[in-house]
């Protein structure tokens, strides 16, 4: 994983993103933001990945209680379309 | 020893939608336990991920990075077991995932009934839970 300033990932994006690593972006010392390469997902390591997937699970659970759906109410409805 | 446990496609998607499964995958693989399914739950998965997406009003490639990033392994189960797995299951949808699980000697998580009596060890979600307290 390479750790890079705002500034640095701003003026260097596009090789950087080319070297395919990860790429943990900070403000001063604090971490603000991960840049993920999607094309060889499971090279990455358990918890980068795990991290990511903690972010996007997050939005999926918001959006699951902002329409008011429940975990059981998405299976069931699985387990229907498996019978389709 | 390493372990390994295969998953159904009911738990995929149950962790997808940060359910208990989601806790219990993260930490079991965090103790280097590996989780493994077929790529026929794979490719089921995949064709429901839309309409996941369409309830939650999210993009379908949004849910599809979520799932690929799931620690889980999806192989391809031999001809033989697969053969073992027919005459023993009566879903055909369920003969890869019976297959994997005789061919690598490990115990099923599912929380289908299907699966029961089938001559492998089954783990309903509830059991992992326990076994996580447990450790």
């Amino acid at each position: 994983m390479i750790e890079v300033s705002i500034k640095e990932f701003k003026n260097k994006a596009t090789s950087l993103i080319r070297g395919k690593m990860p790429i943990l972006v900070k403000r001063r010392d604090k971490s603000v933001g991960l840049f993920i390469p999607l094309d060889d997902i499971d090279s990455l390591p358990l918890e980068i990945r795990l991290i990511a997937l903690e972010r996007l699970t997050d939005v999926i659970k918001a959006e699951m209680k902002k329409k008011g759906l429940s975990e059981e109410e998405i299976l069931k409805d699985f387990e229907t379309w498996k019978k389709k | 020893m390493e372990e390994k446990i295969a998953v159904d496609s009911n738990i995929i998607i149950a962790a997808l939608l940060k359910g208990k499964a989601y806790f219990l995958i993260k930490e079991f693989s965090r103790q280097g336990i590996n989780f493994i399914s077929t790529k026929a739950n794979q490719k089921e998965v995949l064709r429901y991920l839309p309409f996941i997406a369409e309830k939650l009003e999210l993009k379908v490639d949004f849910i599809k990075i979520a799932f690929s990033l799931l620690p889980i392994r999806y192989l391809e189960p031999s001809k033989k077991f697969l053969e073992k797995a027919k005459v023993i299951i009566r879903d055909p949808d369920d003969v890869p995932l019976l297959a994997i699980a005789l061919e690598h000697k490990m115990p099923v998580w599912t929380n289908d009934k299907d699966f029961e009596n089938t001559g492998i060890e089954v783990i309903t979600t509830q059991e992992m839970a326990k076994k996580f307290y447990k450790n």
